[in-house]
């Protein structure tokens, strides 16, 4: 097998690329750019998953809902505290199988990697707050408009300079 | 994979530099995302297996090293990292069939987009 050059989107899921090919795309003379300003090791960063993880004890996402209404998701999102241990949060995303999650979060939120480049000056620093949506939202507008000015609200009120996006 | 891109476009305009990974290349080309990488790793692990910590680093390290190099947006990378067992036999379904796929696999679900909300798209005007 020769080395790959080009990631194949498909090999995964097929069934998704009739749908993907159908989605308008955007202008990219408007994709937004916010200039990093500084080198990483100076940065102070957080990351944000997509796999429904929230803290035992926290809300969960509304699922219930999900299931009456398989057109909706919950585009709400949750916080993570960076000194939460694997085992302190729920990995609920109802679209994927979150066992390997459960078993070890690096696998789509790496917080002991960051943590480990944190130690090491990799990077500025590692946020306290993480964050975590539930990535399938078809009723995207909440998200955009309510749920993201919150999640950079509470960026910009740490400080944070950047977020690693790890969709699931 | 869509949420995911636009949200990242969000937080992009809202002052946050922001750097994805994403194994279907066309969702984020499509949506036009400031930076990503691409991976052929299956859904929900996409940093690398359980216990991989060697290799989970090594995405992340790529990640890093694309934020910090793209000096404009739409800045995509093709990372060549591996997965180690053929896709026909890596599994990353869920048990239960999540709500929507229940519809697809009766043939009761929306056709196409419909149920995509994407008629406005003021977040991308």
């Amino acid at each position: 097998m020769s080395p790959i050059t080009e990631v194949d989107g498909y090999v995964y899921y097929p069934g998704s690329k009739k749908r993907i090919g159908a989605m308008r795309p955007a202008d990219p003379a408007r994709t937004p750019w916010t200039p990093l300003g500084k080198p990483l090791s100076e940065c102070k960063v957080t990351l944000v998953s997509t796999a429904g993880i929230f803290m035992k004890g926290d809300v969960s996402f509304d699922y219930e809902r999900e299931w009456r209404e398989p057109h909706w998701g919950d585009p709400t999102h949750r916080e993570i505290p960076k000194t939460a241990a694997q085992d302190d949060c729920e990995y609920s995303h109802l679209h994927i199988n979150t066992e390997y999650l459960q078993k070890d979060r690096n696998t789509a939120f790496p917080v002991d990697i960051f943590l480990d480049y944190e130690r090491e000056g990799k990077i500025g620093a590692l946020a306290d707050t993480l964050y975590s949506t539930m990535g399938y939202t078809p009723n995207f507008h909440p998200l955009m408009k309510k749920t993201a000015p919150l999640m950079a609200e509470k960026m910009h009120s740490e400080g944070v300079d950047a977020a690693f996006l790890i969709p699931v | 994979m869509r949420s995911v891109s636009l949200l990242q476009r969000r937080l992009e305009e809202l002052g946050i530099a922001t750097v994805s990974i994403c194994n279907q290349p066309e969702v984020s080309e499509k949506v036009c995302v400031p930076r990503a990488v691409f991976i052929q790793y299956p859904f929900g692990r996409m940093l690398g297996d359980v216990g991989d910590r060697a290799g989970q680093r090594a995405v992340c390290d790529d990640m890093c090293a694309h934020l910090e190099a793209a000096d404009g947006p739409n800045a995509y990378r093709h990372l060549s990292h591996e997965w180690p067992e053929p896709p026909e036999e890596t599994q990353w379904h869920p048990l239960t069939p999540a709500p929507m796929h229940v519809l697809r696999n009766n043939g009761t679900a929306p056709k196409g987009l419909g149920h995509y909300q994407d008629e406005e798209r003021p977040d991308l005007s």
